[in-house]
């Protein structure tokens, strides 16, 4: 069922049937009161569902790629940051993660204004490519974290959690 | 790539990199971290000791003493301090009686005094001690004379020559051979302006007096005085008498200069020493003493001496007891002092009655060796005396009249033996109390914690006094706090156990700038350093003494009191260890004989099933027989508190190679990390094994020297490295821990002179490679080549000879390790950093960044001395450091190290500087400010704002 039209709608349409103009003022000179009901009314031919259904998806594509363009800018920023610990790379990278994280924890919000009984399946794939490029972004960060050093993938970070083991014998000894 | 790590290995990075560019010592930390006991060491002989003007002219007189250390110097006798030092060579820890036939100090005219040991002769500007001149003859001294109106010192060598040196210049006058060289010279004496030369012809068996002109040095007459048998011998003469001394088995014999006449004393003297002083050439005074200390007996004869004929005039009475005696000229009469524990009495020429006798406010610690006492008579006929008397503990006494004035502990410049001790083993770990608690039930556990709540009440009253001096720290410079009754938080306060070869045992506290704490006699009376076997901890507080002799003396080293002593019958050849029962307190010391199929000894001989547990998986390992190598043994206790040793591997050095040490690591050498991470964060993992000993061999043949790594279980060798062109004269010194040693020696080599050498030794060659490092159940005795060390090693060229070699040690071992070096040339302890003793610096290129990330910088073989950087011991000069200790502080950041030889000096270092402790320059008076400020402006603000609030609710 099509959503209940808005008041401002039914007021354009119903446009013909406003009451006429008190007859003793002159319509404005150029004004033509036939003519331009007339264009209006081819103009406000309202909009198939189909359309708007294609206007929604097509909006929410825009919104699912807008990370997309970010992209590049991160990298260049998380390149040019250096790795080393300072305030505003920590912040950057954190932000990395932050705005990736909630924006996945809201991606249903995000489309909810898109989403309709015929846009449904199909914004679908446009949530698993704003889901991928937000992960694309994750992914910048982590890089940008095993950059700085902070990622335990070698053989260094667990040194401080291996011991030689206690040795089987015991020496003594006076050189004395 | 270090935030991965612990959050101490990113403090200590921090410290690290600070560490390249601070000072090893901080100006204000100088003199208040660190201490040193300047020591001479205990006078060699009374005629080597005198009061004597420092100045012609200037009034009050200075203390010179020549030391069994061969030391010269001067001691202010007013209140005991050092005016000058000197050292006179590099000697060891010998006999006195010897050392005192080659070594003498001597009046010289103009405030100066002459020194003479063994050939060279040197001429000391008594106020300053400044040398004049030094002169080397070419064969021993027999004996110098100060001829004041020719202005020349006149010496005589063994051999008989004699030579006049110019005092101002030090150039020879002239010189003359008495005899053909096969006369033996002994001693001058100078009558009037006669030089007489005393010299015994071996060939002849006859003693003659060769008179000397003092201008020309021509030989005026010579006669003969008398037989002088294979068995005779000199007696040291004063110069100012007319007369020679000699003696044979059972008489002293006097001889008159240019004389026939002799007079025969007849004095035993296997059983009785006698020593002859005069202060003028009328008055022979001779002093006797029973040779063994058991049957002690003293007394002394007043001689005049007149026409040449010597005649007894009084005896000063015979004593069952020691005592010692001093000549000295008031210039109104000679007086003798005579000292023994409680007293001093005076006696002059005319009677056997003493005039005078000053008793002291408390009996002596030991008795006297002998004194240099100083008489005066005043006007009104009262005697004062001044008497500096050297006691049979090595250490010195002023006395004046009937007070002690000062002490000095020479005797610590005698150590032969050095040990830590940690004062707070004694008191329970808070961390082992505390697991104590959990281990109760609620009820006991709450008990024991109140009982050790009041139990530490004891320090309240400390701590207040101690609140109060901090408090008051922060306006101004604390005052030092006695180290006992305040605790001691960061475990600064150990005790360094010393026996010296008098057979005292001394312990001197760190904390409290070297004071001695205690000192208790072993009721010996000569110990070498041969004769220690070692000191031991033996639990919580408590050293053993073990001498070869096989007396164990259990001594409390907090109270200094001994517990028991015990008599095993060892070998003295046996080397003596400690072993710890793994799972109890038990210890007992084991001692291991050289000798193969003879049996050991444990002592003490209980527990022996503990033991026989301790000594299951235990490999013990001693020198072999006449230092051949190295041997070791299995033990298995049996009855009667013998070991039944099993020789399991022994390591011998080949004929020609010569053993020079052996190092193991030390006691406590905790390794934090058991890898090296490298710029590219990949591992090298260290080479761990704590059984290592590194044997250091030379061969003077082929002057080569060999070192060594030996695994000290198994006996298998980890790594062998040769230098040539090694001086195997010169001292080789090594020091080693953790995975790496360091070692220096005199190399001939294009690079001549001292080298460092360091060796860091990995698992394996390839990075990320543990090898079997972290396997379980890896036995010593399993040790395929394919497993050996990797080792890598850079050379260093050092400035000056190194003659010690030690190695910091802290409680975790995380701090970078610095080697410390003792630099006699310089007079310093310094400190290297183990950082830049590192193989691993890339040699002659700049590092790259990954290296510099691992701390690496480009190889410099010159390694310069920055004592701004390096030296521990900063402005102070230190004399005769032999050997270095260390021990851990209860900080990871610092160790404790003491230096001792002569002087001992102690300090605390922070190789990594002190990343957990408020440096002195920590302003706490702004830190309270500020909080204060803070605080105050809360207080009157809160009120204002609640107000404005209030307010605003109202207004809405």
């Amino acid at each position: 069922m099509a959503p209940p039209q808005p008041a401002w709608v039914i007021d354009l349409k119903s446009l013909n049937s406003r009451p006429k103009a008190p007859s003793n003022v002159a319509d404005p000179p150029g004004y033509s009161t036939s003519g331009s009901s007339k264009k209006s009314q081819k103009q406000i031919t309202p909009p198939t569902q189909t359309e708007t259904d294609d206007l929604k998806v097509k909006k929410a594509w825009e919104v699912a790629l807008a990370p997309a363009k970010s992209l590049p800018m991160n990298m260049i920023m998380m390149y040019m940051s250096g790795n080393t610990l300072q305030i505003f790379s920590i912040m950057m990278t954190a932000m990395l993660f932050t705005n990736p994280l909630r924006a996945l924890s809201n991606v249903g919000n995000t489309f909810s204004k898109f989403d309709g009984e015929a846009t449904h399946s199909r914004l679908l794939i446009v949530k698993l490519a704003y889901i991928g490029l937000q992960i694309l972004t994750i992914v910048i960060g982590i890089w940008k974290v095993n950059a700085m050093g902070l990622l335990p993938t070698t053989r260094s970070d667990w040194l401080a959690w291996e011991h030689a083991p206690v040795p089987l014998e015991t020496s003594i000894s006076n050189f004395r | 790539m270090w935030l991965r790590h612990d959050p101490l290995h990113y403090l200590l990075l921090a410290g690290s990199l600070l560490s390249s560019s601070c000072q090893a010592v901080f100006s204000d930390e100088a003199f208040h971290t660190d201490f040193q006991v300047q020591l001479f060491g205990t006078a060699l002989d009374p005629s080597s000791t005198f009061f004597h003007q420092a100045a012609a002219g200037k009034s009050g007189s200075l203390l010179y003493t020549l030391s069994n250390r061969l030391v010269i110097g001067a001691i202010n006798p007013k209140d005991g301090a050092q005016v000058w030092r000197q050292r006179l060579g590099e000697g060891t820890v010998s006999e006195s009686e010897e050392l005192s036939k080659s070594a003498w100090l001597r009046k010289s005219k103009d405030g100066r005094i002459v020194s003479v040991f063994d050939k060279a002769i040197a001429l000391w500007d008594a106020a300053t001690g400044r040398a004049v001149w030094e002169y080397s003859a070419s064969v021993t001294v027999a004996d110098i004379i100060t001829l004041e109106a020719e202005n020349l010192l006149v010496v005589a060598l063994k051999g008989g020559e004699v030579k006049a040196i110019k005092l101002e210049s030090g150039e020879i006058a002239w010189e003359t051979l008495v005899g053909e060289g096969r006369d033996v010279a002994s001693n001058f004496n100078l009558i009037g302006d006669r030089l007489f030369l005393t010299l015994s012809e071996p060939a002849s068996t006859a003693l003659k007096t060769v008179v000397i002109s003092p201008a020309t040095g021509a030989q005026l007459e010579t006669f003969v005085d008398g037989v002088f048998g294979p068995s005779d011998a000199h007696v040291l003469t004063p110069q100012i008498l007319p007369l020679t001394a000699f003696r044979d088995s059972d008489h002293l014999k006097l001889n008159t200069l240019g004389t026939k006449h002799t007079k025969s004393l007849a004095v035993d003297s296997t059983v009785h020493g006698y020593r002859l002083h005069a202060v003028t050439k009328d008055t022979l005074f001779v002093e006797f003493w029973a040779k063994s200390p058991d049957s002690a007996t003293s007394w002394a004869d007043f001689y005049t001496i007149k026409d040449g004929v010597v005649t007894k005039k009084i005896s000063l009475p015979y004593e069952n007891a020691i005592s010692v005696f001093s000549l000295s000229d008031s210039g109104s009469g000679i007086f003798a002092a005579r000292v023994n524990r409680a007293e001093i009495r005076i006696y002059d020429t005319e009677s056997d009655t003493q005039v005078k006798a000053f008793e002291l406010p408390k009996m002596l610690p030991t008795e006297p060796l002998h004194v240099v006492a100083e008489v005066v008579k005043r006007k009104d006929g009262a005697i004062a005396v001044r008497a500096a008397i050297t006691l049979a503990d090595g250490n010195m006494v002023l006395a004046r009249n009937d007070q002690i004035v000062w002490t000095r502990q020479e005797a610590l410049a005698s150590a032969v033996a050095a040990e830590f001790v940690d004062v707070h083993e004694v008191e329970d770990t808070l961390e082992k109390t505390l697991h104590a608690e959990e281990a109760n039930n609620l009820v006991a556990a709450y008990i024991k914690r109140v009982t050790r709540h009041i139990e530490e009440l004891k320090y309240l009253p400390g701590w207040i006094a101690g609140f109060k001096e901090s408090i008051l720290g922060i306006f101004g410079p604390a005052a030092p706090t006695d180290a006992a009754v305040t605790k001691d938080p960061f475990g600064y306060r150990k005790f360094v156990v010393f026996v010296t070869r008098f057979g005292w045992v001394t312990a001197v506290d760190t904390a409290n700038r070297g004071e001695v704490v205690w000192t208790i006699n072993l009721g010996k009376t000569k110990i070498l350093e041969k004769d220690i076997k070692g000191i031991f901890h033996f639990g919580k507080g408590i050293v053993l003494v073990v001498l070869s002799s096989g007396d164990i003396y259990k001594i409390d080293a907090i109270t200094g009191k001994g517990l028991k002593k015990a008599v095993v019958q060892i070998l003295p050849s046996a080397s003596v260890m400690t072993v710890e029962s793994p799972t109890t307190d038990d210890r007992w010391i084991i001692a291991v004989p050289v000798k193969e199929g003879v049996k050991g000894w444990f002592w003490p001989d209980e527990k022996e099933e503990e033991l026989t547990k301790a000594l299951s998986k235990a490999t013990l390992s001693r020198k072999c027989e006449a230092s051949s190598g190295i041997c070791g043994y299995t033990a298995k206790p049996t009855v009667g508190g013998r070991l039944i040793l099993n020789p399991t591997w022994s390591f011998r050095l080949p004929p020609n190679q010569k053993m020079v040490s052996i190092n193991t690591r030390p006691a406590h050498d905790p390794i934090a990390s058991i890898g090296k991470v490298l710029g590219d964060r990949s591992v090298m993992y260290k080479y761990v094994n704590p059984h290592l000993a590194l044997l250091i061999a030379s061969a003077p043949s082929t002057s080569s020297i060999y070192l060594y790594l030996l695994d000290t279980v198994s006996g298998a060798v980890l790594h062998t490295s040769v230098q040539s062109d090694a001086d195997t004269t010169r001292p080789i010194v090594a020091t080693i821990a953790e995975n790496w040693y360091v070692y220096s020696y005199y190399s001939n080599s294009a690079a001549r002179g001292t080298q460092l050498v360091v060796t860091d030794f990995y698992a394996s060659a390839t990075k990320n490679d543990p090898g079997r490092l972290l396997q379980h159940n890896i036995s010593s005795y399993d040790q395929p080549r394919s497993t050996s060390p990797y080792g890598i090693s850079h050379a260093f060229i050092f400035t000056h000879p190194i003659t010690s070699l030690a190695t910091t040690v802290t409680r975790q071992g995380i701090t970078t390790r610095a080697v410390l070096l003792s630099v006699p040339k310089l007079g310093s302890l310094l400190a290297i950093n183990k950082r830049t003793l590192e193989p691993r610096r890339p040699v002659g290129r700049e590092p790259t960044a990954e290296e510099k990330e691992e701390g690496l910088f480009k190889y410099d073989p010159y390694l310069g001395v920055d004592h701004g950087r390096a030296s521990l011991s900063h402005i102070r000069d230190l004399v005769g450091i032999e050997k270095i200790i260390t021990t851990p502080s209860l900080l990871e950041s610092t160790s404790i190290v003491v230096g001792w030889g002569i002087d001992v000096f102690g300090t605390r270092t922070n190789p990594s500087e002190a990343f957990d402790v408020l440096g002195r320059g920590f302003n706490k008076l702004a830190l309270i400010g500020s909080v204060l400020a803070v605080g105050v402006g809360t207080l009157f603000l809160r009120p204002m704002v609640r107000k404005k609030q209030i307010g605003q609710r109202w207004a809405q």
